[in-house]
């Protein structure tokens, strides 16, 4: 019997509160945030990242596996072949052709130990002196990069140099974190 | 157009939520990319050799090789009128300063006749950021350029 008339109390309080925000909009206070300046801010923001991200040349993922070596070298990155030796695989244009370990290449048959390798630099040279045929394009430049550990041997390193000199790929550009000195 | 009534407005909270999540995420990559360079290397052709055999012998230049070892950096030079040098290795790093200062006094030596290019080969286990550390220390130093054409040799096995 007691509850009744309390909970109708609460309600009339509630709806008077209500309306007396409702009037003070009406009379000319804060009606709701204004959103379209935040959006331009955030969409001019969206726009300059979405460039930034785009406008790297090459699309290196670095990890635990794959640290360049710090140095001052001042060159650009130039768009090219690019193979990488990480400590546990060597990899040519993001396929995994040969295994690596403990700093040496996993192989079966010594005699064909860098023959992977060499199949799939044969392979990109050949499809882009193709693709420049049809297309009319600049051709094959024989620019390599190399994405290579800090922590790989020089030795792999000029196994790797010695294979691609090979498959034609005669300019080596070897790829660092920049740093100053 | 809610109710028919024209007074509609669109839900652009959806839409900010979406947005703030992209700028957040792109933010939070670009703060993990990498200033990524590259270091041009030559390799070594017999057309393009360093001490241009082709030009008179009066004109002919010398050049360096800097060999990295385990023990130390060896400077040689390709005749005998350049003279050796060793840079020990101190502790477990190699003082790369000291290899500057010596490639310097080759380069401003007046009677020494040099290319700008240097040979440059190691032993095979050697770690790849050394090597770039001495390709480094060869390009330049403080003063300015020394020797900016490196040419990779094969390891030492």
């Amino acid at each position: 019997m007691s509850t009744a008339p309390i909970a109708e109390n609460d309600s009339n309080a509630d709806d008077e509160y209500f309306f007396a925000k409702r009037r003070k909009h009406v009379d000319g206070g804060i009606t709701g945030l204004n959103l379209t300046a935040m959006m331009d801010v955030m969409t001019i923001l969206l726009v300059y990242l979405i460039k930034v991200y785009a406008s790297s040349p090459e699309n290196i993922t670095l990890n635990d596996d794959l640290r360049p070596p710090a140095s001052t070298a001042p060159d650009n990155v130039v768009p090219a072949v690019k193979v990488m030796i990480s400590s546990n695989a060597i990899i040519v244009d993001d396929r995994t052709v040969l295994q690596v370990k403990d700093g040496v290449v996993v192989y079966e048959d010594k005699a064909q130990k860098y023959k992977p390798l060499a199949n799939a630099l044969y392979k990109r040279r050949d499809d882009i002196k193709a693709i420049s045929q049809r297309t009319g394009g600049p051709g094959f430049d024989g620019i390599l990069m190399i994405v290579a550990d800090e922590n790989t041997s020089y030795g792999l390193l000029t196994d790797v140099l010695a294979q691609a000199g090979i498959a034609q790929f005669t300019s080596y550009r070897l790829t660092v974190r920049h740093t100053s000195k | 157009m809610a109710g028919g009534g024209g007074e509609g407005e669109i839900n652009l909270v959806p839409y900010l939520d979406i947005m703030i999540n992209l700028i957040m995420f792109m933010l939070t990559v670009t703060a993990y990319i990498v200033d990524i360079r590259e270091a041009p290397v030559l390799v070594p052709t017999l057309v393009n050799d360093p001490g241009q055999s082709s030009a008179p012998p009066e004109e002919q230049k010398g050049f360096l090789t800097i060999a990295i070892s385990n023990r130390a950096i060896s400077i040689l030079g390709s005749n005998d009128q350049i003279p050796a040098a060793e840079i020990l290795k101190e502790g477990k790093t190699y003082p790369f300063a000291k290899l500057s200062a010596v490639l310097r006094q080759y380069k401003d030596s007046p009677t020494i006749k040099l290319t700008e290019a240097i040979q440059l080969t190691a032993d095979s286990s050697i770690p790849y950021s050394d090597v770039i550390s001495v390709m480094d220390a060869a390009r330049s130093d403080a003063s300015g350029s020394l020797f900016p054409g490196i040419q990779l040799a094969l390891a030492a096995r």
